[in-house]
């Protein structure tokens, strides 16, 4: 329906454009200088047949996308879903979770002051699991066997229920 | 007398019925955990299912994989194993990396879990994971 006022409004539009006055003047301006010489008209690039046979194929256009529109609107849930989806799509891949030096020197400072006690405790495990994921690959390569060594070589004790990491 | 030797006679026509029947199971194996150490490695092994029913509550082997969100999340992980009291109660960790790492996929309940860990560092060596009929189920 929308879409029909609108092919209407425009073919009356280009009506009007076509049949009005001529490019370059106007009745204001004609009736300020009606002794000049009439301004020189631009050459028409479209006869006024071809204008014609324009307009009616964007009416033509416009009334299938009209009926596409009508169409459509009967999915619209789907279509605003499938739009979210394309929305989801859309969006920026997951940022990697950056290194965390803070996190870096508290598993550092964990694993050091277990190091010193001698004892690995359920506490230092479940601290260290929630810091893992925030380390660089290589330092956590590197903190994991200083914990790895020890305990295997008897220097620290794992007193916990289960998996010390 | 009479009714003896009847006896006997039937008891050992079932003894001899009872051996000569197929056996009703495949081939099986206990693993329990066991932890050994020499001067350049510390060896690891046992099922989980056997160290699972363990008398030993502190016995356990395993392995677990650990995952950073994001994009390109790197995985990690370790394996683990302490033996029962009964025989030592050592215990062994390693840090599986690369081709070691991958292995730890094919990881399941009723796995059997060799891993050798150097001295002076913390990589599984010769990580060996086993999935065979011989590995009793995991218990509840």
């Amino acid at each position: 329906m929308n879409g029909r006022l609108i092919i209407v409004a425009t073919i009356a539009g280009l009506a009007g454009f076509a049949g009005g006055v001529p490019f370059g003047t106007s009745p204001r301006n004609g009736a300020e200088r009606p002794s000049r010489a009439p301004v020189p008209m631009p050459p028409r690039e479209h006869p006024p047949g071809e204008l014609v046979r324009q307009i009616k194929e964007q009416g033509e256009l416009l009334a299938e996308l009209a009926g596409k529109i009508d169409r459509l609107a009967g999915s619209a849930a789907g279509q605003e879903s499938r739009g979210s989806l394309s929305r989801d799509r859309a969006a920026p891949a997951a940022v990697d979770p950056l290194p965390d030096p803070e996190a870096m020197h508290r598993a550092e400072e964990l694993v050091g002051a277990a190091l010193g006690t001698g004892v690995w405790s359920e506490h230092d495990r479940d601290e260290l699991r929630g810091l893992l994921p925030h380390l660089e690959a290589a330092r956590r390569e590197a903190l994991m066997r200083k914990l790895i060594v020890a305990l295997n070589n008897g220097a620290m004790h794992a007193q916990v229920t289960g998996p010390p990491f | 007398m009479n009714i003896l030797g009847t006896a006997s006679r039937a008891g050992l026509v079932l003894l001899l019925a009872g051996s000569a029947a197929p056996a009703l199971a495949g081939q099986t194996s206990s693993e329990p955990v066991d932890v050994y150490s020499n001067s350049s490695y510390t060896y690891a092994s046992g099922s989980i299912a056997d160290a699972r029913s363990d008398v030993d509550p502190n016995t356990y082997i395993g392995c677990q994989l650990y995952a950073n969100g994001g994009a390109s999340g790197t995985t990690f992980g370790s394996c683990f194993a302490r033996e029962p009291a009964a025989t030592g109660g050592e215990t062994a960790f390693c840090y599986p990396d690369g081709a070691t790492l991958e292995l730890l996929k094919t990881l399941n309940s009723d796995s059997y879990i060799f891993f050798q860990v150097p001295v002076d560092g913390s990589s599984c060596q010769g990580l060996f994971i086993s999935n065979s009929s011989r590995y009793a189920p995991k218990q509840p």
